[in-house]
């Protein structure tokens, strides 16, 4: 009863509603009528071609549904493609992790779902109703939509419509978590490659072409193992929210920690299939690892002791000079790094280790690292098992997302003390650092990426090699943290000298200081360009091509296009071209979308 | 026992004179109120005391550590003196708590939760508990002289200087930050005011200075500050200001 109360909002009211809008937006005079008129006539003709477009026969899309394989992963070996999945799987679960534990559980009116909703579908119904009916195709014309098929399209949609509508007005109240309706979507998606049948090729015994199959499941190689990692994604939503019930800082850290060190573990052991020998682990690494993590939690005990305090200064230095040495020795590279990364620790340990506590994490943090690293140099410095025709085992998207990602990665610290460096007090830093800055700023990309490949063999002491991807990534990197730092020294301009002086007054040392007051401030303030700055470097990562790289553009645009042999996609230039355009969009677009919500929840502080 | 001293304090801003030789001392539990006219180097003097600016000749004491170039004295003397500023500069982009909570925990390296409750204690004592989770940004400029308050006192200094911590307030605000601050100097800290509310200084300030021109041109109790100024400088400044 009282819903029906509630319910008092009639069709009428709203259909008024809509004519009076359309009057005054729309048709409020002669002039914006005939405007109006116009500009739809204009947009439907130019959506109708490009509709036609996409749908003419003198496309050949089986080039792109074939190809994806050759898309995402490029040569890999198809027997080990179970490494891919692992990959992907990895990736997502911890997706799903950070979901469910940074989610705040955000409801939305179904009403207002639905209103989304009826957006979508209208959009549907616009694009169905002026599709062409006919294209022409070298002069004569082809029928490429048939009439029915529009009329069970538009049955679909009003039918659609007319069940939201419902939906709206039964719970014109309730709410719905915003998570829920994210997983609906995605289980429609994942749903929806076991039922949507797009066109590809196949072949005969003998190797003949058998022209498009209409019906034939789009990879149908590729359903179990997503429905499983859809799977894997759910179950890690839930474990991310039942941690966060939980609500402890180090799960966070864990959780941020895992995010640095899954791609590493990948890169290093899932995908390169590392051929390491157990017998190299047990005597070598091992030995190593405990042997260096009892030194560092030695230095870390003793560094704090009152009679050793005199002579930290000149630990530090005697460790220093020892790194130096070991560098330019003929020893295992895992060594000269390991080395570097204790001096790192015997010149931090005294002013981070101050209490018995704080001395414990330290140590625990540490042996963990140096075993996690030792493990890592392995699978990275072992000869890879996966044998592919080209010079990398990275390829197509993989290549493109593992050079966009760990050149963003690397460019964040490097980008923001260069920032710091050009920003401080001190000459020679200053110099240096507006040196590199203006140096890797004014040489185009496409050079450096020479540069990498080519010269700098050149720059290296003799027998340090660098395969020809990780150079893409250095070079990708270093260029982006000079963008970078020109970023985070705005931000840094915009801080107002009282928070510098507040810090001070409250105590804070000169570390603090740049990490918990000035650097979140100066990196919220200039959120829009970085986001910026990552979107184009996402594109730029195509450049990559020029240094013999297959990056996914590299394969729509040539590969693919030149493929004679097989499946023969000679000139598909055009659907794959659109392919990795529409391909390059999804990802940036929902990179944007995503960081500006993140800015939205930041700008609370602001004000 | 002063627990702060000061003898010919000179400081230069290139080549102009900030200050031109300032000695006095201030004893443990005492209320001090600096008033003089617009760049006379009050600022200055107050914020040598906590090393945000550095003198260039004299000395100055504080609980007994002379202020140098040495880093460690100068942290240590840090957390030993709150400062409280004109323009509040709370922290924008962290919470009320987490505004009082920072220096705690990473400085005093308190635990998270001792940090907590002694900073709800805090936000108690200058009477805005209920605003604990909002930003800065969010409260009124009284709010957030409070809370810059509750931000020094929470390293639990033996000093507290403020900086004309009223002048950017609307009236109606000025009275509840001072308010705290009377408060405050009941409960014994030590304190230098710089301040042109002239009712505080005769309320609560057991000493009155006037500076002008870099110099300290007289120092009284507030009676005769007010009523009897030694200098004609403090009696022209008085006519000016009541
Ligand atoms: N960073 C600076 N660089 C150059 N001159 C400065 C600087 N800071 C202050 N001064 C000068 O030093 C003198 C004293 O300044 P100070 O801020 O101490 O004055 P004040 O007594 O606090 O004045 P007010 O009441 O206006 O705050 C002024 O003449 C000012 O112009
Ligand atoms: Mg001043």
């Amino acid at each position: 009863m009282q819903d029906n109360q509630t319910l008092e909002s009639p069709p009428e009211i709203q259909f008024a509603g809509v004519s009076r809008w359309l009057k005054e937006n729309l048709f409020s005079s002669l002039s914006s009528s005939i405007l109006t008129v116009l500009s739809v006539a204009a947009v439907v003709s130019v959506f109708r071609s490009i509709i036609g477009f996409f749908i003419s026969p003198e496309r050949e899309w089986t080039a792109v549904t074939y190809n994806l394989q050759l898309y995402m992963v490029q040569a890999y070996p198809e027997s080990d493609f179970i490494r891919v999945w692992i990959t992907v799987g990895l990736l997502i679960f911890l997706l799903g992790l950070s979901w469910g534990f940074n989610s705040l559980k955000e409801k939305v009116l179904i009403k207002e779902w639905c209103d989304g909703l009826l957006k979508g579908i209208s959009s549907f119904l616009f694009i169905v109703l002026i599709a062409p009916t006919n294209v022409d195709v070298e002069g004569t014309s082809v029928q490429v939509f048939n009439n029915n098929t529009r009329y069970i399209c538009i049955a679909l949609g009003i039918g659609l419509i007319l069940a939201i509508y419902l939906l709206r007005k039964t719970y014109p109240k309730t709410e719905i978590i915003k998570d829920r309706i994210s997983f609906l979507y995605i289980s429609l998606l994942v749903g929806s490659i076991w039922i949507i049948k797009v066109p590809t090729v196949t072949f005969t015994a003998n190797n003949e072409r058998v022209d498009p199959d209409p019906f034939l499941p789009l990879a149908n190689t590729t359903t179990i193992p997503w429905t499983i990692i859809f799977g894997f994604m759910i179950f890690g939503y839930l474990i991310g929210s039942f941690l966060k019930t939980k609500g402890k800082n180090s799960i966070s850290r864990l959780i941020l920690s895992s995010w640095v060190l899954a791609p590493l573990v990948i890169v290093s052991w899932i995908y390169r299939k590392p051929d390491f020998g157990m017998s190299n682990i047990l005597t070598l690494d091992l030995p190593i690892a405990v042997g260096f993590s009892v030194l560092g939690i030695l230095a870390i005990r003793t560094l704090n002791n009152k009679k050793i305090v005199p002579y930290q200064k000149y630990v530090t230095y005697g460790m220093l000079v020892l790194t130096v040495v070991i560098f330019f020795l003929p020893v295992l590279r895992q060594l000269k790094i390991l080395f570097f990364i204790t001096w790192l620790l015997v010149s931090v340990a005294p002013t981070i280790a101050n209490s018995k506590e704080s001395a414990k994490n330290l140590s625990i943090v540490w042996s963990v690292s140096v075993f996690i690293l030792i493990l890592l140099m392995r699978g990275a410095s072992s000869d890879s098992l996966i044998v592919v025709p080209g010079s990398s085992i990275y390829g197509g998207f993989t290549l493109t997302w593992l050079i966009a990602f760990f050149g963003i990665a690397i460019s964040f610290p490097f980008g923001v003390i260069l920032a710091l460096g050009r920003t401080s007090k001190l000459p020679v830093i200053r110099i240096i650092c507006t040196a590199v800055i203006e140096l890797v700023r004014s040489v185009p990309f496409i050079t450096w990426l020479f540069f990498g490949s080519v010269m700098l063999t050149l720059f290296l002491p003799k027998g340090v090699e660098f395969d020809e991807v990780l150079r893409a990534i250095v070079v990708t990197a270093i260029f982006s943290s000079a963008y970078l730092a020109e970023n985070v020294r705005g931000g840094l301009q915009s801080i107002n000298n009282g928070q510098f002086e507040a810090a001070d007054a409250v105590g804070l040392s000169t570390l603090q200081r740049i990490t918990l007051i000035i650097m979140p401030q100066a990196l919220r303030a200039v959120i829009p360009p970085i986001v910026s700055q990552v979107i184009s470097l996402f594109k730029d990562t195509s450049l990559v091509a020029i240094v013999g790289l297959f990056d996914l553009l590299y394969i729509g645009s040539k590969v693919i296009p030149n493929q004679s042999q097989g499946a023969n996609f000679l000139g598909t230039i055009q659907e794959n071209i659109l392919f990795c355009a529409i391909f390059y969009w999804l990802f940036t677009y929902s990179f944007a979308r995503r960081s500006m919500k993140i800015e939205k929840r930041l700008g609370l502080g602001e004000r | 026992m002063s627990i702060i001293k000061s003898v010919d304090v000179k400081k230069w801003y290139g080549d102009f004179q900030a200050l031109k030789g300032i000695s006095m001392d201030v004893a443990e539990g005492e209320v001090l109120v600096i008033a003089g006219p617009s760049g006379s180097g009050k600022s200055t003097f107050i914020r040598c005391i906590n090393r945000l600016e550095q003198h260039q000749d004299g000395q100055i004491f504080v609980d007994g550590i002379e202020l140098t170039n040495d880093l460690k004295n100068i942290e240590a003397i840090r957390s030993e003196v709150g400062m409280v500023f004109q323009s509040f500069n709370l922290f924008p982009h962290l919470t009320v708590l987490q505004n009082i909570t920072l220096a705690p925990i990473w400085v005093r390296k308190k635990s998270k939760t001792e940090a907590e409750e002694k900073a709800m204690e805090l936000l108690e004592r200058v009477g805005i508990p209920e605003q604990a989770d909002k930003f800065p940004g969010q409260l009124s400029g009284g709010q957030q002289q409070r809370v810059a308050i509750a931000r020094a006192l929470a390293m639990e200094p033996k000093i507290m200087l403020f900086d004309e911590p009223t002048s950017a307030l609307d009236p109606e605000m000025i009275k509840e930050v001072l308010d705290v601050m009377k408060e405050l100097a009941k409960s014994g800290m030590t304190m230098i005011v710089v301040t042109h509310e002239m009712g505080f200084a005769k309320e609560v300030a057991d000493r009155v200075m006037l500076f002008d021109d870099g110099q300290l041109v007289e120092e009284n109790t507030p009676e005769e500050f007010f009523n009897n100024p030694k200098s004609d400088r403090t009696k022209l400044f008085l006519s000016q200001i009541l």
